[in-house]
């Protein structure tokens, strides 16, 4: 039978480079969050944020604007490439999400038409997400299709879910899926201006939850058709088995509270993956610790499972990586797929005091091993009532 | 007979048109230019619009046209593709401004909040209540057509009974600056034929404006008994080369070299008898030309539009558009960097 196997994964967050690191990081409890001086203004120009470290990427975010999500997305890509064993040329379809593209470089272009000076248009030349997708297929010898998606906050998610498709629809046999962004002060001002961003540590479903820290990072899943996979004699990590997707046409930057969005995008994954609803032996939440992303999710999924939530052990990792915008739909399905092949649930970090509303809510404060973890769902929302839901499952005879 | 899906309703606003029925205007002298003033949807309010951005409410006009010629179909199976190259770069400044003069605090969160983008597919969706899925396409020139050939597949592949797929873009200074800067641009309608009659290449005016289309799956349209406007049949679908009229992406810019060498092969293989350049006429509009294009094709197919007259170069093994009465049209687009896409429409 056909499946979608996920043969080679790529991964760059605070947290380091490389898969090893990420799962050391999971078992550890580790966080990359840092204070950062993403403004000039010393008083309130510092924040919370999830940014790589110059070992990986040494120039600055001001020096690296014109191309630091090149940079980060390729990094991702090489992982995943090596992994699977392939390299260019290579005929795949690509399929990423993004919110920002280089951003930062449009800005510094506008600071400069402000100041009446000539703005140098390099600054432009990675601008629109578009043309990272190009980069990435030039410099890898990618024939194939690309796509860059963006729907917000649910851009990797949406992205990898859409290439699963693709395979499973028979457009494709190989695809590259997956997400990025990197740190952009226009992004930070932006939820900051929509009171969305905490000056603390994250904390995701506790009661005095004040928001997300913004981040950066790149995640690639190689995803391939398992007939073709057998016949490069190359095993699967894991299995992406379902995918649901809803727009909730509630609000241009909210989630509706009572979590109908997410309950109608789960169902669907959930059905897609197994015919039917049933439990999952993990859920690894969107959770980025504002007031009303928290509260849509759980009741979403309270709603789908009732009191057998409370016997499925959940997570949000924003606290670890910080909230990568494009690339955190990505970044949790590589999470999940370290827990079905590990048997490792991340714990939810800094979360003190659950909300009392999230009474069926079963979240860790540590990382937990040894757990026998076969299915996993992965949800991520975004603004404009965007919301994705992947099944990722542990594959047989895998890696 | 190949895989296909029915177009059932177009919205469109570009230069001075307003709908799908002015579209033989295009043809009008001195035609580019910016949206002067957006007509008014039933159900928002003035106040409402004056929050969006133009790409916006652009997109609000089309959409509601498209769904509205197709019907106003029940939209819990209906999907939405949407595709862009840039945000709105009006509001984009906008947030920036204040945010340079007056620090993080004084940002504005409605400059942001509708300068993301995905803002357009939301505002549409909302307001069309399109709750079944959908995404937003960040891309170059093709992603009109990779737009509609991913929601072609989704209905033949029976992930949703109808796809709204649109595209929408605005113009600004500072798009337009950057373009001139990098040499893209001319301020005025190039008065000789884009391919090439003379040696010298260069860019066509930026336009904006908006085009939505309704595709609809076969098995639909006959339980509904509506008569289509014409069908599409997707890229990986295309099978029979019985086309004998190309639109074409080219804007006499830097990739019509890959254009070009699509077309020449298209021309020596298939029995050629019109080649049309649409930029000419409406502008250069990224990611919403294909859609542009298409549009003019099922006005073509649907004899509302003329083929244009003009000569064309004799690399294209065709010196002259013929008129020729046309059943199926071939749409394509590329970019600098080779990457393309292409399209048919049929009309039985």
């Amino acid at each position: 039978m056909n499946e979608v196997w996920v043969t080679g994964i790529g991964i760059i967050s605070s947290l380091g480079k490389g898969l090893v690191i990420h799962e050391k990081a999971i078992k550890e409890g580790a966080t990359g969050i840092r204070n950062f001086p993403v403004f000039d203004d010393a008083e309130t120009g510092n924040f919370k944020c999830g940014i790589i470290s110059e070992e990986h990427i040494p120039q600055s975010i001001n020096e690296s604007a014109s191309n630091r999500a090149n940079l980060i997305l390729d990094i991702a890509l090489q992982e995943a490439l090596r992994q699977a064993g392939l390299k260019g040329p290579l005929n795949a379809d690509i399929y990423i999400g993004s919110t920002l593209g280089n951003m930062h470089g449009g800005s510094l272009y506008y600071n400069e038409i402000l100041k009446n000076n000539d703005p140098d248009t390099r600054l432009l030349k990675n601008f629109l997400s578009f043309s990272i997708t190009e980069f990435i297929a030039e410099k890898n010898k990618i024939s194939g299709k690309q796509y860059s998606i963006s729907t917000a906050c649910a851009s990797g998610n949406t992205s990898i879910g859409y290439a699963f498709k693709a395979i499973k629809n028979g457009l494709c046999d190989t695809a590259i899926a997956g997400g990025f962004d990197p740190l952009c002060p226009f992004m930070v001002a932006g939820f900051n201006s929509l009171l969305l961003v905490s000056k603390e540590n994250c904390r995701p479903f506790d009661i005095d939850r004040k928001g997300l820290n913004p981040g950066e990072g790149a995640a690639i899943l190689i995803l391939e058709n398992s007939i073709s996979a057998k016949r490069r004699n190359i095993k699967p990590l894991a299995k992406i088995t379902g995918f649901g997707q809803i727009l909730e046409a509630y609000h241009h930057t909210r989630a509706n509270p009572n979590g109908n969005g997410i309950k109608e995008t789960v169902s669907s994954a959930l059905i897609d993956a197994f015919g039917k609803i049933k439990p999952v032996d993990h859920i690894h939440f969107h959770g980025t610790a504002t007031q009303a992303n928290d509260t849509a999710e759980y009741n979403g999924l309270n709603r789908i499972y009732g009191n057998a939530l409370k016997q499925i052990p959940a997570c949000s990792t924003k606290p670890m990586t910080g909230h990568t915008f494009g690339a955190a739909g990505a970044i949790a399905a590589v999470f999940s797929i370290i827990s079905v092949l590990k048997g490792i649930i991340p714990a939810t970090l800094f979360t003190e005091k659950i909300d009392n509303e999230f009474g069926n809510l079963n979240i860790l404060k540590k990382s937990s091993t040894g757990n026998k973890i076969n299915s996993v769902i992965t949800t991520a929302l975004g603004f404009g009532g965007e919301t994705s839901a992947l099944v990722i499952e542990k594959a047989n005879n895998g890696s | 007979m190949e895989a296909r899906v029915a177009v059932t309703g177009i919205g469109i606003i570009i230069n001075n048109i307003i709908k799908y029925e002015q579209l033989q205007n295009l043809y009008s002298p001195n035609i580019i230019k910016t949206i002067h003033q957006i007509p008014e949807i039933d159900s928002i309010s003035k106040r409402e619009m004056r929050r969006l951005s133009n790409q916006t409410c652009y997109a609000l006009h089309a959409a509601v046209n498209a769904y509205s010629m197709a019907g106003k179909p029940d939209t819990k199976n209906t999907g939405i593709f949407f595709t862009l190259t840039h945000s709105s770069t009006t509001l984009l400044c906008e947030f920036h401004d204040y945010l340079i003069k007056f620090g993080p605090r004084m940002a504005s969160p409605n400059a942001f909040s509708n300068s993301v983008t995905n803002a357009p597919l939301a505002a549409v969706s909302n307001f069309l209540k399109i709750k079944k899925g959908g995404i937003t396409l960040v891309s170059n020139k093709p992603g009109g057509l990779d737009a509609l050939n991913t929601a072609a597949n989704a209905i033949l592949n029976n992930e949703y009974s109808n796809c709204i797929v649109g595209s929408s873009e605005e113009y600004s200074e500072i798009v337009e600056s950057a373009y001139n800067k990098c040499g893209l641009y001319k301020n005025n309608k190039p008065d000789y034929l884009p391919y090439p009659q003379s040696k010298y290449v260069y860019g066509v005016p930026i336009s904006e404006g908006s085009v939505f289309i309704m595709l609809e799956s076969i098995e639909n349209l006959e339980f509904k008994k509506i008569k289509p406007l014409c069908y599409i049949i997707p890229e990986n679908h295309i099978s029979d080369h019985n086309y004998n009229t190309i639109i074409s992406g080219a804007a006499a810019g830097p990739q019509d070299k890959h254009e070009l060498v699509q077309l020449k092969k298209l021309t020596q293989n298939n029995n050629i008898s019109n080649i049309i350049f649409p930029k000419i006429f409406f502008g250069e509009s990224f990611a919403l030309s294909p859609l542009l294009s298409v549009a003019m094709g099922i006005s073509i197919l649907n004899n509302k539009m003329d083929i244009p007259q003009y000569q064309l170069n004799k690399e294209l093994g065709i010196s002259s558009n013929k008129s020729t009465k046309t059943k199926n049209i071939l749409i394509t687009a590329s970019t600098a960097n080779g990457y393309s896409s292409i399209l048919k429409l049929n009309k039985q």
